[in-house]
């Protein structure tokens, strides 16, 4: 009970509260027949009456308390609560109304209803028959009293027998019905009667006697019975024997004159009734009324809590659920919402959680893919033995790695951050260095000098310093790296040689361009051999180091490069229209303010690739584009697939539009190239794993600026014959780019000896 | 002899006159005289009358409900004197009555609110004008 009670209160339990109201409904109208029909319901009138104003009491303690409640959520701000409030008002609002107006039209038409019932010409005309009545028995009833009297006068004398024989005869000459004489405390004398069935006479009431014996006649209309009337005629009958008498004549009325009579009573008698109740059964009416009244409306507040409640549910867990997605847990589901709107809105956003869900696994099996490549490379990089230092443009110090340190013979991590001019203040062996290097800072393009440091007596530094733009490691991260390493034989040698450039520095370990390093350290160790015999003996012992040196660099990149090469690709045959269009499917509402257009050929093309390479791809090249372009509004990219004969082969040609800026000129050079972004926070890898996945499947890729505007990227790969050999040589061109450069933001120094 | 009368309160007489039934109820107890004790109830009888007023006839008519006796009477004192007059009643057995207690008759009347009609009903719990119950009236057997 008590939990039902709860349930109730809390707005839930839909049967029990109908039953509740059903059974008041029913309740309700046995109080209208009641209050009508008095014989079949009169007696439990009261009960009902009770029962109701129980229940409705409950009702508005029920409903009272679910106010209380929600307002009590209110004033905590609960979700949903505020809405729940305004609909549950603006629906007790709107059943409120048009009950009020029903009950008022109702009440008015009760009154006046009642009131028509009785009309003062009924009312006299109902008077007058009755008194039309009363003069006609009023004739008989004169009549009969003269027949008494003279009855009375004829017995006045008789005595013993003589007096009932008397009056047998006179009974039928008078048509009475029964002559009865009374003596002295209404002794019976003598009576005589037509019902044979009856032993005593019906006696006068005392107070009947009493008068006639003070001399007066009574005469008197009395009903028998249910029905019927007959006349009671009492005069006195003199004195015999110091004993008076008195005679009692009964008269019937005939039957038609007593049926007119009977009916006329009846309707008078009804007539009045009403009349004296009228006041009563209004009142009764409209409290019936009232309560109905209370039911309904007590009800409509009901439903209207429980409607509000029902409809704000859903609202409510939408809203638990986009802050739950907003905190960041994807995987939030909400139970069904029902088949309306509100429910579709809940699949939709449940459908939102799981692409969501989707998405957010992805990007982290990205992140973890670009971390353990970005960790391989740190982890190399600290152990080159060549120096990088990163300087920014106004020649502060950025990032450095340990050999540089070492082979300046300073602790250059000291100096991270410091500007040139101080270091140079600082640590007066390394003025020389820093105003050959100073310079170059401004310029473009590689430069390449040996120098020879004072700090090293006999030696000489050849400090090939090759500046590209757009290089650069997170600075923080760079110098936790770096710090980290250690250089082994770091600081042996006096003499240093520059070469590459501080981008190809970079890029020499990146797993997917480990081929090119191998090839550029031999001929470093050419140069080194050259510079070697031009210098003579004097420097021999330091140049066997060198070589020494070079060597174990070129041993160590090696064995990154095999440890760094990809995972054998799984090739299989692929539909690319599909492909593409699931891939992009995770990109259609991401990317705020850019619209993905897709515009791809027809006819299925099938190419036999890796599909996690493909796919890895793909993101590389729209994601790229979508971070270049999202900050403007009413971006564009265009992503098609077109079948294309070239070189005597088919091949499927990707291309992927945007209209952006395009590739700043600086990049276009060396977009493939690691390490090379425009972003703050990318890592440059992108595009140079695009290149590098294009590779393996034998394609070919191109980048370009358009001159409307907007990035280009096409790439080509081998259409997939069912017959032919799965990925055969490139048959088509491998690698095209339009080198442009433009003026730097970073420096990046690449030395070693 | 209880005073019928105090029953009948002004808007009883009034619903009397207007055609409205009354029915009068008469409790008649037997009880035993206990010296520190209230009288026990030895024996209880209730005699319910309907008084109706005849307006054709202008007689009074009572109808005893329990024997089915009907008569009319010409005034209201009459009809009540005739209710409240209880002669020769068999009411109990002497023989029930041990000799050595004291023993007295008690004699109520009340006006039955229940029989009235529905919408009269309502008003008569609500006021007091109907609550309408005579003391009681005792004398020694």
């Amino acid at each position: 009970m008590v939990a039902l009670i709860r349930r109730l209160a809390r707005g839930r339990g839909l049967a029990p509260a109908l039953l509740l109201l059903g059974l008041l409904l029913a309740i309700l109208i046995l109080m209208g027949r009641a209050t009508t029909n008095s014989a079949k319901f009169g007696e439990m009138y009261v009960w009902l009456l009770l029962f109701s104003a129980i229940g409705l009491g409950g009702l508005t303690l029920l409903i009272l308390y679910n106010l209380i409640e929600l307002i009590r959520l209110y004033r905590h701000r609960v979700p949903g609560s505020r809405l729940t409030l305004r609909l549950a008002g603006i629906f007790a609002a709107l059943a409120i109304i048009p009950v009020a107006l029903v009950y008022g039209f109702s009440l008015h038409f009760l009154q006046r209803g009642i009131d028509s019932w009785f009309n003062v010409q009924v009312d006299r005309g109902l008077e007058d028959a009755l008194e039309l009545s009363r003069t006609a028995l009023d004739l008989r009833m004169r009549e009969v009293l003269r027949q008494t009297l003279r009855i009375s006068e004829n017995v006045a004398e008789s005595d013993g027998e003589q007096i009932s024989r008397r009056l047998d005869e006179l009974l039928d000459a008078a048509e009475a019905s029964e002559l009865t004489l009374f003596g002295q405390n209404g002794r019976i004398i003598a009576t005589v009667t037509l019902d044979p069935s009856a032993i005593l006479p019906d006696p006068p009431p005392d107070t009947v006697l009493l008068h006639v014996r003070q001399g007066h006649n009574y005469v008197g209309l009395e009903p028998t019975g249910d029905k019927g009337f007959h006349i009671r005629v009492v005069v006195p009958a003199g004195r015999l024997a110091n004993e008076e008498r008195q005679l009692q004549a009964l008269f019937p009325i005939t039957d038609r004159l007593s049926l007119l009579a009977d009916a006329v009573q009846a309707a008078f008698d009804s007539y009045r009734e009403l009349i004296f109740l009228r006041a009563p059964l209004r009142a009764s009416f409209t409290l019936t009324l009232s309560l109905v009244l209370l039911l309904a409306v007590l009800a409509a507040f009901w439903a209207a809590f429980y409607t509000a409640r029902g409809m704000v549910r859903p609202l409510r867990e939408l809203a638990d659920g986009t802050q739950a997605v907003a905190a960041g847990q994807f995987n939030k589901q909400l139970a069904g919402g029902g088949s309306d709107e509100l429910g579709f809105l809940v699949e939709s956003f449940n459908q939102m959680t799981r692409n969501l869900a989707q998405a957010h696994e992805a990007a982290q099996r990205s992140q973890a893919l670009v971390e353990g490549q970005r960790a391989y490379l740190e982890t190399v990089l600290a152990r080159l033995s060549s120096g990088v230092m990163i300087v920014d443009q106004t020649g502060r110090l950025q990032t450095c790695n340990a050999a540089a340190g070492q082979l300046l013979g300073i602790h250059l991590q000291d100096y991270v951050g410091a500007d040139s001019e101080w270091i140079a203040a600082a640590q007066p062996s390394l003025r020389d260095f820093i105003d050959i290097i100073g310079p170059h800072l401004n310029t473009t393009g590689d430069w390449r000098q040996e120098i020879t440091g004072p700090a090293r007596p006999g030696a000489a530094f050849a400090v090939p310093g090759q500046l590209a733009a757009g290089c650069g490691w997170p600075a923080r991260g760079a110098r936790r790296r770096v710090r980290r390493c250690d250089q082994p034989g770091a600081g042996r040698t006096g003499r240093c040689l520059g070469r590459g450039g501080a981008t190809a520095g970079a890029r020499n370990q990146e797993s997917t361009h480990a081929h090119p390093v191998g090839h550029r350290t031999n001929p470093s160790q050419i140069s080194l051999k050259q510079f070697d015999e031009e210098q003579g003996k004097v420097l021999e012992r330091g140049t066997h180091t060198i070589i020494q040196q070079v060597q174990a660099m070129k041993e160590m990149v090696d064995a990154f490069n095999e440890y760094a090469r990809p995972p054998r690709l799984q090739l299989a045959p692929l539909e690319a229209n599909e492909f593409i269009t699931e891939v992009l499917y995770l990109y259609r509402d991401y990317p705020v303010g850019v619209e993905i257009k897709l515009d791809l050929a027809q006819e299925p093309l099938w190419v036999n690739a890796d599909k996690g390479r493909l796919r890895q791809l793909l993101h590389n090249l729209v994601k790229n584009a979508i971070e270049a372009i999202s900050d403007g509004k009413g971006s564009m990219l265009w992503v098609a697939t077109r079948r294309e004969h070239i070189a005597g082969a088919d091949c499927l040609e990707i291309s992927v539009r945007d209209n952006g800026p395009g590739f700043p000129d600086n990049i276009l050079s060396s977009a493939f190239e690691p390490y090379v972004t425009t972003k703050l926070k990318g890592t440059g890898l992108g595009l140079a794993i695009v290149k590098k996945i294009v590779e393996e499947h034998g394609g070919w890729i191109q980048l370009e600026t358009l001159a409307q505007g907007g990035a280009h990227v096409v790439l080509r790969l081998p259409i997939f014959h069912e017959a032919a050999e799965p990925a055969a040589s490139p048959a088509v061109p491998l690698f095209r780019c339009t080198p442009i450069r433009r003026p730097p933001d970073e420096r990046v120094l690449y030395f070693s000896r | 002899m209880p005073d019928l009368n105090t029953i009948f309160s002004k808007p009883a007489l009034e619903a009397l006159e207007n055609g409205v039934p009354l029915t009068i109820e008469l409790e008649m107890e037997v009880r035993r005289r206990r010296s520190w004790l209230w009288a026990e109830t030895i024996y209880s009888l209730t005699q319910r009358f309907k008084m109706e007023y005849h307006a054709l006839s202008r007689q009074y008519l009572v109808n005893n409900l329990n024997s089915g006796e009907r008569r009319s009477f010409p005034s209201r004192n009459a009809a009540l004197d005739f209710m409240g007059q209880i002669n020769g009643f068999p009411l109990l057995d002497q023989g029930l009555l041990t000799s050595n207690e004291k023993y007295e008759g008690a004699l109520r009347a009340a006006l039955d609110i229940e029989s009235l009609p529905a919408p009269l009903r309502l008003f008569t719990y609500l006021s007091d004008d109907w609550r309408l119950t005579s003391e009681w009236y005792t004398w020694s057997l």
